[in-house]
């Protein structure tokens, strides 16, 4: 079963390298985010709690990005190059495709945050292991987030076709502002903060910066985890709907 | 080894299978349209069998099905006794598909793409290894296994296709139009391949071309389809001889000699005979005897011919009969 796993981690993993652009994912952007948010905390001579909120913000914003890129592109590397019907015609499963992508989302997120977090202290001596543990269970919120996100995507573009490649850059920017992450919720227009409420990354950004900021964090955690574990099942389900529905209709043989 | 006991392996059960693939019924409907209609069929193992029919005939969406990517619409399918749709998983492990132009990732290497492949279906290690390194001897791209997709000509692209298609040591090997683009010498080698896997590998080959001297060369039985259905099935002789398909004899004689032969005409099996610029052209019944009285004729009168040739009907001809008739 791991072999099959890994083999989707072994394709991403060799795209990556051989492109500047894949690689460019993993380390320029997330850099150049988080220098973007230094210096100009540095310029407006921030207080404490802006810190948390607008590099805390860039930390997650770039997490959630990778983790939920590994599992799109996992489907859209083949989509690209016409060769989906390679792998459907495996012995790979669903199971197998979302534990090697999210394994090679969760990975590239992890090394970002590592060498961001290393220039962050440098820089602007701020250190995001200060949340302490509750960052890894936010980190974790996010990426059963970004898989069930990744997997309606995939769901889409398998039952309708390339249109909706698009989500995978749009959705990041709109679930972030919904997810208040460098602002608190109540700043969010009231209308939208039911849908805010539904994100389990809203909870997972709120956790840690909680954390930071010396405040309860554990609601947030918990509720972010049972969100998050319930829309990555969902979203599980409704990829195996969706890939048995393209076989009826006849799409997965086009892609 | 008795059925039943611990040691008998699937492997062994499927050896035990006289037909490799079983259609029954089988329709695929989008809409109104109608792809393929109640087709049925029984492929023998270790077999080449050929699936005909112009463009749009159905015959994708019948390797489709059967390499379950395409779900019926009614009717079953079955490979090596596992159903496509209930027994998917089962299928795939036995299955290995190639079409014609297949792609892959484009900056990834042969043996790259050899190696992602394998590990999907689950070779690890030293297995794996050992299995790539045998497809890409077996298809000879050695050379070029740390070449870029993108860098690979035609041939060798259909090449890792083909090896790709036989990584997980299938059973079954469905080949939709797998020489389509290659030169003569690199079609050869497939058709070769071919050949040897179901000879010597007892594997089952379900072959769809358009090259239809191709498939008369490897294909001990055909089924022609048009408009998704099912329009004859059987041996390739079987089927030119049911059509009634004339063998034509030709030879050169001068015009003196050409009107001595009317008598031809009133030969046994002779249906038609014509005569064309210096050529003499015969329409007879395919059998040898007619060929034998022809010749008793021409010595006969004493009449001396120049190149003589007798041609067979080929499938191609038998084909388009079948297509133009539906």
């Amino acid at each position: 079963m791991l072999e099959r796993a890994y083999a989707f981690f072994y394709k991403q993993w060799l795209k990556t390298v051989r492109g500047w652009a894949e690689s460019a994912w993993i380390t320029v952007y997330p850099l150049v985010a988080l220098f973007t948010a230094g210096f100009f905390l540095q310029f407006v001579k921030g207080d404490p709690t802006a810190v948390v909120y607008l590099i805390g913000g860039t930390f997650a914003w770039n997490f959630y990005n990778l983790c939920q890129k590994g599992v799109t592109y996992g489907l859209l590397y083949d989509v690209w190059d016409h060769c989906l019907k390679h792998s459907m015609t495996s012995t790979a499963t669903v199971f197998d495709f979302v534990l090697g992508n999210a394994a090679f989302g969760f990975v590239t997120a992890l090394f970002s945050f590592a060498v961001s977090d290393v220039l962050s202290i440098i820089f602007f001596h701020f250190d995001m292991l200060s949340a302490g543990p509750v960052l890894f269970v936010s980190f974790l919120i996010i990426l059963l987030y970004s898989i069930a996100e990744a997997l309606v995507i995939n769901s889409l573009v398998v039952l309708k076709g390339y249109q909706f490649v698009s989500l995978t850059w749009i959705l990041t920017g709109i679930v972030m502002v919904l997810s208040a992450v460098y602002y608190p919720v109540e700043v969010l227009p009231p209308l939208v903060q039911p849908i805010s409420a539904i994100l389990p990354t809203t909870y997972a950004i709120e956790a840690f910066r909680n954390a930071m900021l010396g405040k309860e964090f554990v609601s947030d955690a918990a509720t972010g985890l049972v969100l998050s574990i319930i829309y990555a099942l969902a979203s599980m389900a409704l990829f195996s709907y969706a890939i048995k529905r393209s076989k009826q209709t006849g799409f997965l043989s086009k892609l | 080894m008795r059925l039943g006991s611990e040691s008998f392996s699937t492997e062994d059960s499927l050896k035990l299978i006289m037909n490799a693939i079983e259609c029954t019924g089988l329709s695929k409907k989008y809409g109104e349209f109608t792809a393929l209609k109640d087709f049925n069929v029984s492929v023998e193992k270790g077999s080449v069998f050929g699936l005909l029919g112009p463009n749009g005939a159905g015959k994708s969406t019948t390797i489709n099905i059967l390499a379950t990517l395409l779900t019926p619409s009614s009717g079953s399918a079955k490979i090596l006794g596992f159903d496509v749709q209930t027994q998917a998983q089962e299928v795939r492990a036995w299955v290995g598909i190639c079409s014609g132009a297949s792609t892959f990732f484009e900056d990834l290497t042969s043996q790259e793409i050899l190696n992602y492949y394998a590990m999907l279906y689950g070779l690890g290690g030293q297995a794996r290894d050992k299995k790539v390194s045998e497809v890409i001897e077996m298809f000879g791209i050695s050379e070029f296994k740390d070449d870029q997709f993108r860098e690979l000509s035609t041939g060798m692209r259909q090449k890792t296709a083909l090896a790709k298609s036989l990584l997980n040591g299938p059973q079954v090997w469905l080949l939709d139009e797998p020489t389509l683009g290659l030169d003569v010498e690199i079609a050869r080698e497939v058709r070769e391949i071919i050949r040897r896997m179901a000879s010597e590998e007892d594997v089952t080959v379900l072959l769809t071309s358009h090259y239809l001297f191709e498939v008369e060369e490897l294909c001990q039985e055909v089924a022609v389809i048009n408009h998704g259905r099912k329009i004859a099935q059987g041996k390739p002789s079987q089927i030119k001889k049911e059509l009634g398909l004339l063998d034509v004899i030709s030879f050169t004689v001068n015009a003196l000699d050409a009107k001595r032969l009317s008598s031809l005409q009133r030969l046994k099996g002779v249906q038609a005979v014509h005569y064309l610029k210096g050529k003499m052209v015969l329409k007879t019944m395919p059998s040898p005897s007619v060929v034998g009285s022809v010749v008793d004729e021409l010595e006969k009168r004493k009449i001396r011919v120049r190149d003589l040739e007798v041609r067979k009907p080929t499938l191609e001809e038998a084909f388009l009969r079948l297509v133009e008739d539906a």
